[in-house]
């Protein structure tokens, strides 16, 4: 998202970049080494080398429990099907709606009111409802995944040519081929559009729901803040980071690929 | 009653510079126009030959590579304030209404406040927008649009106008009626007037003078003095006609590569 | 029994939005209070819309609801206001400088991609249970909404408007007020529309887990203390609380974008 036209910046130019980039990292690092204790009270911050050598216990060496894999795939494992379910069920709705306009005036003012309500507040609802296990980060997470989807796809079936349509029929086309050789390739787009808005989304989502459980990523998170432990918090906080910058990465590079608009919906 | 300005555009030359992935670009070559004032005059050439940079140096927005200028006597530098420009692209500030959008070049130029809303009536007026004063230019339509933009224009006087395909986005039938709109407005005026155009007819109605241009890098073919008052009849009298084959025999050979 | 409302619902398109909207609220709050008054589900469950009330006004008389929905709406919007202002100088800044544009500009696309509620733990940590992780957490994800609009409104060009307005005889000033500053109107507008929300939202994510008095303490407390009816009033407050700055804001957007056709 940076400004490009790399054709006229000289390697100068570039190499200074980097060494700022650099430099502002190298800082970064070497302050946080040395501030605890030194400048700041111990616990405030916690040291690059304590992180580094927890990270590694959690994956398991020095014969420790490797928990932290098990965390990671509880966290992709809600954010993954949180997305898929949510996709489908708003694919669903959407379908049905748009096919029915009597539905439509029911269900469209229903999701706009759903859609207003703070999600987040309903989580500890849901936990006294389900529990305190996975179904209800499961619920909170297909939530977060619908309503983008939900209207991406209404919004995209709606814009279909009708005229395409008409014709197709005349031709002598079911409603199912119109489906299969029309609308589904069409609906590749806004799909893909969709799943790209609400993935990030997904995966802050589940890490949210975690932290008011105590399960994944988001439940170390919880735990290791209510426990005082410096180091493991700091490294549980760079591990989440990690992932949520890599699933955005990944992202937009599939954007940039496909060149879709993104809304900017801020991840929460 | 303004009077125009000369415009002398003396062995103007120009190349655009390479851009990303494309080469230097050489719109004009060794081009040489002299416009008495008050003189309507049409430039015609196939597309993308410089025409539009030409009219760009006269108005002081790009500096030619080669050659100069001259405006009423002197090189033009800056930006010319002293010409107006109308464009096929709409260049109406979308957020004004259509009255505060004829009054910027008059707040730009720091007069009065009494005094812009009465040159502003005025030109409403006489470019028949009287009732849509507070209307936006999202609402009008093409037409009007054009309209506004002319009496933008005119509302400060400038000694010559410069368009560059102005009708162009407008439907066959509007443009013949702005066509003669255009006349109206010159006649009134007596501005200079410098018109860009890719119709052949439309340049015979109009103009007194018609330099024909090139294909890329664009140099002066031909220069026709049209006969005859206006309105003219392009498609029945004798000269008119035979002036038309000679533009149309000229250009086809610039189009063909 | 279904014949005639599905032919009422075909009335409902000619109602302004606001009325659908109102028409299927009451029909689920009344479609809710029935369920529990009958008995097919237990009020300690799920509430119900009488409960609500009735502790709306318990909470009004006994002055929680201000204690708590006041600061909520004063930490957002003040973490809103300060993300924004930080947003316009550094988009502005960053469109002046391709240096700084490159250098900053990454940083703060890395920062965007982190999960920013996933720091909250951090932010409680390292400054405590006081109001400063709530603002960090509000001006961090407001930030990036004003900061990437601006971006896309400063990078519009407008080539031949600009050129328009120099023949007309626009000086630097001229074309900054009647130019740059209208085309950037939209994008702020647009801005403020999706990131008050959010300010409201990542507040009483961050009361959740602080000590100051707020609405996600509120609800918080009554989670624990295993009141349904509670929880459920403080989303109300909150979900009508969105719903009012929303419309707000969109009638700001339709007034301010009336030259739209």
């Amino acid at each position: 998202m940076s400004a490009s036209s790399p054709s006229s910046r000289s390697t100068g130019f570039t190499a200074s970049v980097w060494v700022a980039r650099i430099a502002i990292l190298v800082g970064a690092l070497v302050f946080l080494e040395q501030a605890p204790g030194t400048w700041v009270p111990k616990l405030f911050l916690a040291k690059p080398s304590a992180v580094g050598e927890r990270l590694g216990e959690w994956m398991g060496f020095g014969d420790e429990d490797p928990i932290l894999w098990d965390a990671l795939r509880t966290t992709l494992l809600h954010a993954g099907i949180g997305l898929i379910c949510g996709t489908v069920l708003a694919l669903v709705i959407a379908f049905v709606v748009w096919r029915s306009t009597v539905l439509a005036r029911s269900v469209e003012p229903l999701m706009a009111v759903i859609h207003n309500v703070p999600r987040i507040t309903l989580i500890p609802l849901f936990v006294f409802w389900l529990g305190n296990g996975d179904a209800p980060i499961n619920v909170y997470v297909i939530g977060t995944a619908f309503f983008p989807m939900f209207y991406n796809a209404l919004q995209g079936w709606r814009a279909a040519d009708r005229q395409v349509i008409d014709v197709l029929s005349i031709m002598g086309a079911r409603p199912r081929h119109i489906f299969a050789t029309y609308l589904l390739p069409q609906s590749r787009e806004f799909i893909l559009s969709g799943l790209l808005i609400a993935a990030p989304l997904t995966l802050v989502a589940a890490i949210v729901g975690e932290m008011l459980v105590g399960t994944g990523i988001g439940g170390m998170l919880s735990l290791y803040r209510v426990s005082f432990d410096a180091d493991g918090l700091y490294t549980a906080t760079v591990v989440a980071s990690a992932v949520g910058v890599a699933i955005n990465t990944a992202v937009g590079r599939v954007n940039r690929r496909h060149r879709t608009r993104m809304l900017e919906t801020g991840g929460l | 009653m303004s009077v125009g300005a000369s415009v002398e555009v003396r062995s103007i030359s120009h190349t655009f510079p390479a851009t990303k992935g494309n080469e230097p670009v050489a719109v004009l070559d060794d081009v040489s126009l002299s416009i008495a004032p008050g003189e309507f005059v049409a430039l015609i050439g196939p597309s993308g030959c410089g025409k539009s940079t030409l009219l760009n140096m006269v108005g002081g927005l790009i500096r030619p590579d080669e050659g100069e200028v001259v405006y009423a006597g002197s090189a033009v530098g800056a930006v010319n304030t002293d010409v107006g420009y109308m464009t096929q692209r709409d260049t109406l500030l979308p957020w004004l209404t259509v009255e505060a959008n004829v009054a910027l070049p008059l707040r730009f130029r720091r007069e009065g406040k009494a005094d812009i809303k009465g040159l502003v009536t005025d030109a409403l007026d006489r470019m028949g927008l009287g009732g849509f004063a507070r209307s936006y230019p999202g609402q009008l339509s093409g037409g009007m649009r054009s309209r506004v933009m002319i009496a933008r224009t005119l509302v400060y006087r400038p000694r010559t106008i410069l368009m560059d395909e102005p009708l162009g986005a407008l439907d066959a039938l509007l443009r013949l009626k702005m066509q003669d709109e255009l006349l109206e407005m010159w006649r009134r005026e007596s501005a200079t007037v410098l018109y860009v155009t890719h119709d052949i007819e439309e340049a015979l109605a109009l103009a007194d003078r018609v330099f024909v241009f090139s294909a890329r890098p664009a140099r002066v073919l031909a220069e026709l003095a049209v006969p005859g008052e206006r309105p003219r009849d392009t498609r029945r009298e004798k000269d008119l006609v035979a002036m038309y084959d000679v533009v149309w025999k000229t250009l086809r050979e610039e189009l063909d590569p | 029994m279904i014949g005639p409302s599905l032919a009422r619902l075909s009335a409902l398109p000619s109602m302004p939005r606001w009325m659908q909207n109102g028409l299927v609220t009451l029909a689920f709050l009344g479609l809710w209070q029935l369920v529990v008054s009958v008995g097919l589900q237990d009020e300690f469950w799920v509430s119900s819309p009488q409960l609500i009330v009735e502790r709306l006004g318990d909470w009004q008389e006994g002055g929680e609801l201000w204690d708590n929905l006041l600061p909520t709406l004063r930490v957002a919007l003040t973490g809103f206001l300060l993300a924004a202002v930080a947003a316009m100088v550094v988009a502005v800044a960053l469109a002046s400088s391709r240096w700084l544009d490159e250098v900053l500009g990454w940083y703060l696309d890395v920062i965007y991609a982190l999960p920013k509620p996933a720091l909250v733990p951090m932010f409680l940590f390292a400054l405590g249970l006081g109001d400063s992780p709530k603002y960090v957490l509000v001006v961090l994800i407001v930030f990036f909404v004003f900061y990437y609009n601006l971006r896309a409104g400063l990078g519009e060009p407008r080539a031949n408007l600009r050129n328009a307005l120099g023949i007309l005889g626009a000086r630097r000033r001229d074309v900054v007020l009647y130019l740059e500053l209208p085309t950037l109107v939209p994008y702020l507008v647009a801005s403020a529309r999706i990131g008050a929300p959010l300010a409201l939202v990542g507040t009483v994510f961050a009361e959740f887990f602080t000590a100051t008095p707020g609405m996600g303490n509120l609800i918080e407390r009554a989670s624990t203390t295993i009141d349904a009816t509670g929880l459920l009033a403080g989303v109300a407050v909150l979900t009508v609380i969105g719903a009012l700055v929303d419309n707000m804001l969109r009638r700001l957007d339709l007034r301010i974008g009336r030259w739209r056709a």
